[in-house]
């Protein structure tokens, strides 16, 4: 007895002797994310952003400086946020992940800004990751609904709007669920905004025990649809989900309607939808577009919804030779969430209180019919997307 | 150490195990650590080297057109995926060390500027630096065009990158010694527990074993068969049979000493004869059996712690010495014990080595012949009233030799006085004096008749032999002279003393002479010899033996005979003139004086009897 006694005393003394030499072994060093007032001055908060301002995506770019612009503008105008101006700094990156790289290395490192602001783009977006990540610095606002930006779940990205997973689940729920169309077809642009279109559509319709039909692509920059549109023409599919460029889905179209192939069409936001159906015409008729959100006009309906109003408002008072779009739109809500975030946090604002000043925004109504909602680890505001069709040349919000 | 040395077998199988285990997981674990860091950091160097190269070479055009986007991109793919990890920064800068792209994103660290510009004259391209308080290996890879160097490409390697993976390795490590320690914990305590278990029980057995109780085999052990089974061939279940073989030999052993033991003490108890526990050193009575006590009078308790010599007349030193190492059995005979209130026994003794109680001892056995010596010298006392009665007639002529003096002497008075003469001065003085003469030789004869008619106890005295032949030379000395037969004596006067009694040995010499004469008588009958008879009694002595020896010239004793003359009742005499006593009686004092006879004869011619007894020295004595 008094031998076990001993031996299991022996026993625990090895075990503590274990845990003490586990506990000294260095811990990966938690450098506690500093109080980082960069970019906040008495009066001002700086905003950096790069985007395209030129180029083929220029329109994307200025379209939505343009809406975040007129809010800020606003906001500026009465006064700030608690007391502070805000001052975007905006650099043109031509829709050049490089250049977008340098332009967000320039933000954070010479002009010093606080926050990111507005990016446009999957390829350029994703190439400032590792940049945010290291300098612990929040984006808020990106034009691309790309999986990689929303998974694995990053606190610095902020989205605001839905992703293209949310879009492509949406398109085959109306098609699916509502249509009853199981014959759906799948045609993407060869790059990563396509490959997530392409995913989340897969995996919509494998919820629903289907797979696409078939599946054609183009690469990024070329009109080389004629070898996609062939597969999937042949495979007489009802539907076909577009996660593609507005000239490449309207040349798409347009060789089915000249081939008398009328299955339904359906594209994403990230299309440009205004310029898809301006370069169909009338083949566009019945086009499907999800949108992210609500279409930045008054046709199809009485009254606009009160943040559209709002939008239209601002824009035409700033940017009078402007005309409401999607992109401006999305541009407006993103500086509306900015906004809020930075009004949230308060005075002695760092970039830690600032985020979690975000997470606090919950079932915000923005006055799009869209209950906006982020939270601990959600960092996913807009979960709804409107679907809207082209009818006579103009984009129609579908009740 | 010295805790070490109190542990219990177990505890040091146990310690000695896992401190092996321990020992060598940490000299494999210091081995591997030096090892990996010298590994890991040349590889850590090359690897960045590398990246550094592959950094130049597409930059190089870049630096030619200044185009800093396309460089600042360059240096930040150099730190895509788990590089990160390696690189710390990436500097490409102009043949001025002007930065012209970078990995920075929150400000520039301290005094990285003035490093890149001085890397130039740099010798080395490979630098140990502190950033940050991050210690970085900073490598200098040149652009070149042509032969000329027209920028550098400058990485920042994280030697933190090296800990990390070692301290992981370590973690890993740690686990697995952890686990392989706790195995082993209960491998060792198991180990320990089968080598030390049956130990701990044949221990406790032995304990048991100590105190007496034997029946643990049988009752304590019923898992012996499990024992067995489950440790198969080894060690310890040989061990654990031998002690269970020994245990039940032991258990057998022990019941027959303890039988034995019982039935000895039964014979001790209960055994006729007294028998004492004598401690071989000092004769001290150790134990007494009942028959003891009851015969000398003591109680057990008394008995106990007494001297056997102040109990018994043993001379000590002869009883000692008599066996100074031998295991063999010593028998006295005619030893004098002395009771409680003062009676004396006789008893025969045997005295053997023995072992009692762990200690070397006598068993002193005695057996009471005080009967017996009473019956021995009642016949010696018959045999010398016989030896008297034959002799009477001779005594009485002896006497009345006097008494007719005395008569002669007193009528011759008589008739004086009643003549009414005077009696002549003279002659009055001469009768007086040869009356009184008379008178004393009678008294004398008297005297020495009453000495030895007298019954003698057994006890031994130093006594002179000589004393004892004259004094019987006395008695019938004038007898023998009278049948015509010369009784000449060959004294040895400077022999020594031996131990005996006179009475007795003067009835010896006595019954020897009576004996002489008689055979002397015989020999003129037979042969109607007309030699004169011869007695011749003389004493010698050498160192050790006082020797007495009797000659006669008579018949002689037949060869056939001789054997038989010291039986009892045997005789040669005719019918009522012996008893055939005399020669066994003599035989059995001298025995008892530790003496020898020896005859020797020649039919017709005479005999010579030869008496041998022991010096005494008295002065050896003390």
């Amino acid at each position: 007895m008094k031998l076990d006694q001993k031996a299991t005393s022996l026993f625990i003394f090895l075990c503590m002797l274990f845990i003490l030499l586990h506990a000294c072994s260095p811990t990966p060093d938690s450098t506690a994310a500093k109080e980082n007032k960069t970019g906040i001055k008495d009066d001002e908060i700086l905003i950096g952003s790069s985007l395209a301002l030129e180029g083929h995506a220029g329109y994307l770019g200025t379209q939505m400086l343009q809406g975040a612009m007129a809010y800020i503008q606003h906001i500026n105008s009465t006064g700030g946020i608690h007391s502070r101006k805000i001052t975007l700094i905006a650099m043109d990156d031509s829709y050049d992940p490089t250049q977008c790289l340098y332009n967000t290395q320039r933000l954070i490192m010479e002009k010093k800004v606080f926050s990111l602001f507005c990016y446009v783009g999957t390829p350029t977006t994703v190439r400032i990751v590792p940049l945010i990540n290291e300098a612990k610095i929040p984006l808020v606002g990106m034009f691309t609904g790309a999986n990689r930006l929303r998974q694995p779940v990053n606190r610095y990205l902020i989205n605001i709007r839905a992703s293209y997973y949310q879009e492509t689940r949406a398109a085959v729920k109306l098609i699916v669920n509502e249509m009853k169309l199981d014959r759906v077809a799948v045609f993407y642009q060869y790059d990563e905004y396509g490959f997530d279109g392409l995913r989340g559509t897969e995996i919509a319709l494998k919820r629903n025990g289907l797979v696409p039909v078939a599946k054609g692509s183009y690469i990024r920059g070329t009109l080389d649809v004629e070898s996609g549109f062939e597969k999937i023409m042949l495979s007489g599919a009802d539907a076909v989900v577009m996660i593609g460029t507005y000239d490449s889905c309207a040349k798409f179209i347009n060789l089915a309607r000249a081939k008398d192939y009328n299955p339904v069409f359906h594209a994403v936001s990230f299309v440009g939808s205004k310029e898809l159906a301006r370069r169909l015409g009338d083949q566009g008729e019945g086009v499907i577009v999800t949108q992210v959100v609500p279409p930045p006009n008054t046709i199809g309906q009485k009254e606009p919804l009160p943040g559209v109003k709002e939008y239209i408002e601002l824009l035409s008072r700033y940017y009078p030779e402007s005309k409401p779009s999607f992109v401006g739109l999305e541009g407006y809500l993103n500086a509306r969430i900015l906004s809020e975030g930075l009004e949230r946090a308060g005075r002695n604002i760092t970039r830690e209180k600032f985020i979690r000043a975000i997470e606090t925004i919950h079932q915000y109504d923005l006055g799009i019919l869209n209950l906006l909602s982020f939270g601990k680890n959600d960092y996913q505001g807009l979960d709804n997307v409107y679907y809207t069709m082209i009818k006579d040349g103009e984009l129609v919000l579908l009740q | 150490m010295k805790y070490f040395n109190g542990l219990s077998l177990k505890n040091k199988i146990f310690v000695t195990c896992l401190g092996f285990i321990l020992l060598v997981s940490i000299l494999i674990g210091l081995f591997t650590r030096s090892l990996l860091i010298s590994g890991l950091t040349s590889e850590l160097k090359k690897r960045g080297t590398g990246i550094a190269q592959g950094i130049a070479d597409s930059s190089r055009v870049y630096i030619l057109t200044n185009n800093r986007a396309e460089l600042t991109a360059l240096a930040y793919d150099a730190r895509l995926g788990n590089r990160k990890d390696i690189v710390k920064y990436l500097v490409i800068s102009d043949d001025q060390g002007e930065i012209l792209a970078h990995t920075f994103t929150s400000g520039y660290p301290a005094g990285i500027k003035k490093i890149v510009k001085a890397s130039r004259e740099l010798e080395d391209n490979i630098i140990s630096i502190d950033v940050n308080k991050d210690r970085i290996f900073h490598v200098v890879v040149p652009v070149e065009e042509g032969i000329y160097t027209i920028g550098s490409v400058q990485i920042g390697l994280d030697q933190h990158h090296i800990d990390k993976l070692i301290s992981n390795l370590r973690l890993l490590f740690l686990s697995f010694l952890s686990t392989v320690t706790i195995l082993f914990f209960f491998l060792s305590h198991r180990l320990a527990l089968q080598i030390t278990k049956p130990i701990s029980s044949l221990i406790r057995y032995t304990d048991q074993l100590k105190k007496g109780n034997f029946n643990i085999v049988s009752t304590e052990m019923p898992d012996r068969e499990a024992l067995h089974s489950s440790a198969s061939d080894d060690e310890i279940s040989k061990l654990t049979d031998s002690f269970i073989k020994m245990t039940s030999e032991l258990k057998n052993s022990t019941t027959r000493l303890t039988e034995s033991q019982e039935r000895y003490r039964s014979l001790f108890k209960s055994g006729p004869n007294p028998i004492f526990v004598v401690d071989k050193k000092t004769f001290t009575i150790l134990d007494a059996n009942p028959n003891a006590t009851h015969l000398l009078g003591y109680e057990r308790d008394e008995l106990v712690g007494m001297d056997l010599f102040n109990l018994a007349g043993i001379e000590d030193e002869r009883f000692i010495s008599s066996y100074p190492e031998g295991k063999t059995i010593v028998t006295r005979s005619k030893v004098r014990f002395v009771k409680k209130d003062g009676e004396v026994l006789f008893v025969n003794i045997h005295a053997s080595p023995f072992e009692y109680q762990n200690e070397d001892v006598i068993i002193v056995a005695a057996t009471d012949i005080t009967e017996l010596i009473e019956k021995d010298s009642q016949l010696i006392q018959a045999s010398k009233m016989n030896n008297l009665e034959k002799m009477s007639a001779g005594i009485a002529h002896e006497i009345n030799q006097p008494l007719n003096a005395i008569k002669l002497g007193s009528e011759y008075l008589n008739m004086m006085c009643e003549k009414k003469q005077s009696v002549k001065e003279g002659d009055l003085s001469v009768v007086a004096g040869e009356i009184s003469e008379q008178v004393t030789r009678a008294s004398e004869i008297v005297g020495r008749l009453k000495g030895f008619s007298r019954k003698a106890d057994f006890s031994r005295e130093a006594i002179d032999i000589n004393a004892c032949v004259l004094s019987v030379k006395k008695i019938i000395g004038r007898q023998i002279k009278l049948q015509n037969i010369d009784f000449n004596l060959e004294l040895d006067k400077n022999i020594p003393e031996i131990l005996a009694h006179n009475n007795r040995m003067e009835q010896v010499i006595f019954n020897l002479v009576t004996n002489a004469r008689d055979a002397i008588n015989e020999r003129a009958e037979k042969y109607k010899d007309i030699e004169k008879g011869v007695i011749k009694v003389s004493t010698s002595s050498d160192d050790e033996m006082v020797f007495l020896t009797l000659l006669d010239n008579g018949i002689g004793i037949d060869p056939d005979l001789k054997k038989r003359i010291f039986e009892s009742f045997y005789t040669t005499k005719k019918m009522g003139e012996g008893l055939g006593l005399g020669l066994p009686i003599i035989h059995n004092i001298v025995k008892d004086y530790s003496g020898t006879i020896n005859v020797r004869s020649t039919p017709g011619s005479g005999a010579s009897f030869e008496l041998i007894f022991p010096a005494h020295h008295r002065a050896k004595a003390v």
